[in-house]
């Protein structure tokens, strides 16, 4: 599937090197050659340049505070720290450790996200000194009693949605492409989502998640960003709000770092057990 | 204590001073309490037991993690029972990563299975019994061990000096068979006794929805046999026989969409006794979402087989197990897991609730309450018809 969509994307740079000799000939026709690519092509080849431009990170690492508000405005705060390594021919692999609160600390959750099928995922559990392989199903259900559901968080790979670009939208002085994602996974908690995607950069802004009843559920506002090894973006700041239920989560992260040297074994299911 | 454990120790703390170290100290303290519903069977046991217990764990990493000295310690001092009044080194050991190997010195817990209501496969550590009755709390084990890890699955041999035996309700302590346990006059078939070196092998692998473990031990067996004796005052006691085996070992889950399969089978060949299997098998399907909400469902069917006569150690001979996990997905964490088994021979029935459910960031209560019912004579939870209880525990975390 990452084959095809990489050829797609060479399909599409082709195009653009023609626009470019042709250009001054050829304006109409040029434009009317745009015009002819469907909604779907359009918002396929804008997550694949996305995609493209994430690529070959390598492995990062880094902290991550959760702040749950209730609707009554209390709140409780989870610490967590995270490890992502990408794969070559397969989606990343990462692993999740737990310091907050004390009950949980040591408890430590490793997912390995496949490009197609399920994903593989472990949790380690200290008490017990038990490692267990538990259903990826469990994907729509939240995360540590958060508004952010596993497959908020899991690693995006392209080949599990798909697109159709709806417009152009300006805010923060930016301008998006707002385009939908239609999960291919029936057992995704969502029926769409529509995802805010600057036009220069190709940084995800905003993302608002209809439920499978089709009504607007949450939205996530992206914020912070800050550029990595002189190519890569992450944010640092997370927010999630259910307007459903008006509780929030905010997802802080902080050190980020790249270039760890991380080898499989640091995501091997048996290594769960020394992950501090 | 072992003096290469305690060679090794020495060892890695003078690594500690090493430059670019990590570590953390942290733990906990436990508050319990245990109410049982019925008239004690013999004197001395009371209704009401009281307990506090701390765990405290050391970890110090360094050499860029790839060397390790962790130490976690647990005690626990109870209102009642002598023999629930104990400390144990759960872990002290030394780990070092080299290319594509890892090695381990020290005091260890290992958990080696995949079924809920038995852990057939689990015999590297021994069952710390007064802690409680599910075999799920582990006594440390001094061990080396080498943990290999390849394309085709990890490989792992144990050399496990030092045995320890099993932990036993005292005389006071409710949960105990009629006649007591002599603990002091333990019976070893190896005339080496505690100090036989038993070794194991394990490969393990995952390959594609099947999580796949082989295991072979061989050495002096975690679970005694208990054998009516008379001391020198003609009063009966239980006297623990520990025997020589070789026990093979499969495990094996299947984890697809909602379902987990899971299935656990030992073979034991005892030096001087019939060879026997055992083995549990069955799954746990999830409903995820339940109604609407966040909350999921986990509904378990697992059936228990043991080749043995009832009149041995195993409760678990021809048991069928139904369970369900709710986990709320709530902000407090809460999950509460009932679980019922009766035994298709006799019709004996024990249920059991588990709870557990967040307080604060740094206190947890957890409750466990369980019932003994239908049990006749010569079924092994005779013993127990009386002992139905309900446990509440308060742990605050530092």
């Amino acid at each position: 599937m990452r084959l095809e969509t990489n050829e797609k994307h060479v399909n599409i740079k082709y195009g653009l090197k023609l626009t470019l000799l042709f250009s001054v000939l050829i304006t109409v026709f040029n434009t009317s050659f745009a015009m002819a690519e469907t909604t779907q092509e359009k918002g396929l080849s804008i997550v694949v340049e996305a995609d493209k431009r994430d690529q070959g990170f390598g492995d990062s690492s880094a902290s991550m505070e959760m702040i749950l508000t209730n609707r009554h405005g209390e709140q409780s705060i989870r610490i967590m720290r995270n490890k992502t390594m990408e794969q070559k021919n397969d989606g990343d692999k990462s692993q999740i450790i737990f310091d907050n609160p004390r009950d949980v600390k040591g408890t430590a959750f490793l997912s390995y996200t496949h490009r197609e099928g399920a994903d593989d995922q472990w949790l380690y559990l200290p008490a017990l000194k038990r490692v267990k392989r538990i259903a990826s199903s469990n994907k729509s259900g939240p995360f540590m009693g958060s508004e952010f559901a596993f497959e908020d968080i899991a690693s995006q790979e392209v080949s599990k949605y798909t697109y159709n670009y709806m417009k152009n939208e300006t805010f923060d002085g930016r301008e998006h492409f707002v385009v939908e994602f239609d999960p291919k996974d029936s057992k995704s908690g969502y029926s769409r989502q529509e995802v805010f995607i600057d036009t220069q950069e190709y940084r995800v802004w905003k993302v608002n998640y209809f439920n499978r009843g089709g009504e607007l559920l949450k939205t996530l506002s992206v914020s912070d960003f800050n550029q990595y090894l002189g190519q890569y973006w992450r944010a640092d700041t997370w927010t999630m709000i259910n307007h459903k239920t008006s509780k929030k989560t905010v997802l802080n992260f902080q050190n980020w770092q790249f270039d760890n040297g991380f080898s499989d074994r640091d995501f091997s299911r048996n290594s769960l057990s020394r992950a501090r | 204590m072992h003096k290469s454990v305690v060679l090794l120790t020495v060892l890695a703390l003078t690594g500690s001073i090493t430059i670019g170290v990590t570590g953390e100290l942290s733990g906990n303290v436990g508050i319990e309490s245990t109410a049982f519903f019925e008239s004690p069977l013999y004197e001395k046991q009371e209704d009401l037991y009281l307990s506090l217990s701390t765990d405290i764990d050391y970890y110090h990493d360094w050499d860029n993690g790839d060397q390790r000295f962790e130490v976690s310690v647990f005690g626990r001092i109870d209102s009642v029972d002598d023999e629930r009044n104990h400390a144990d080194i759960r872990e002290l050991y030394y780990w070092r990563a080299f290319n594509r190997f890892e090695l381990y010195a020290g005091v260890r817990q290992v958990f080696w299975g995949v079924t809920e209501s038995a852990h057939l496969v689990d015999i590297v550590n021994q069952t710390d019994l007064v802690e409680s009755i599910d075999g799920e709390e582990k006594l440390g084990q001094p061990m080396i061990n080498t943990f290999f890890e390849t394309d085709h699955g990890a490989y792992e041999i144990f050399i496990l000096p030092g045995f320890r035996e099993r932990t036993f309700t005292g005389e006071a302590g409710r949960l105990r068979p009629g006649i007591n346990v002599d603990q002091d006059n333990t019976i070893y078939e190896s005339g080496q006794e505690q100090s036989h070196i038993d070794y194991a092998f394990r490969w393990s692998h995952v390959i594609d929805v099947w999580d796949v473990g082989l295991s072979y031990f061989n050495g002096t067996d975690r679970t005694p046999i208990l054998m009516p004796t008379t001391n020198g005052n003609s009063a009966v006691l239980l006297t623990p026989y520990y025997r020589q085996i070789q026990q093979y070992g499969v495990d094996l889950q299947a984890t697809i969409e909602d379902w987990a399969w899971k299935m656990e089978t030992i073979g034991v060949k005892p030096d001087s006794d019939t060879d026997y299997f055992a083995s549990v098998a069955g799954f746990e399907y999830t409903l995820v979402g339940l109604a609407g909400s966040s909350a999921d469902l986990g509904l378990i069917v697992e059936y228990q087989y043991d080749q043995r006569d009832d009149d041995t150690a195993s409760l678990q001979q021809n048991d069928v197990v139904l369970g369900t996990r709710w986990v709320l997905n709530n902000a407090d964490s809460t999950e509460i897991l009932l679980i019922g088994s009766t035994d298709l021979d006799d019709n004996s029935v024990m249920m059991s609730v588990e709870a557990q459910h967040r307080l604060t960031d740094s206190w947890s209560m957890s409750v466990e309450a369980r019932y003994f019912g239908n049990a006749v004579l010569g079924n092994p939870t005779y013993d127990l018809r009386n002992d139905s209880y309900a446990r509440v525990e308060f742990n605050g975390y530092f």
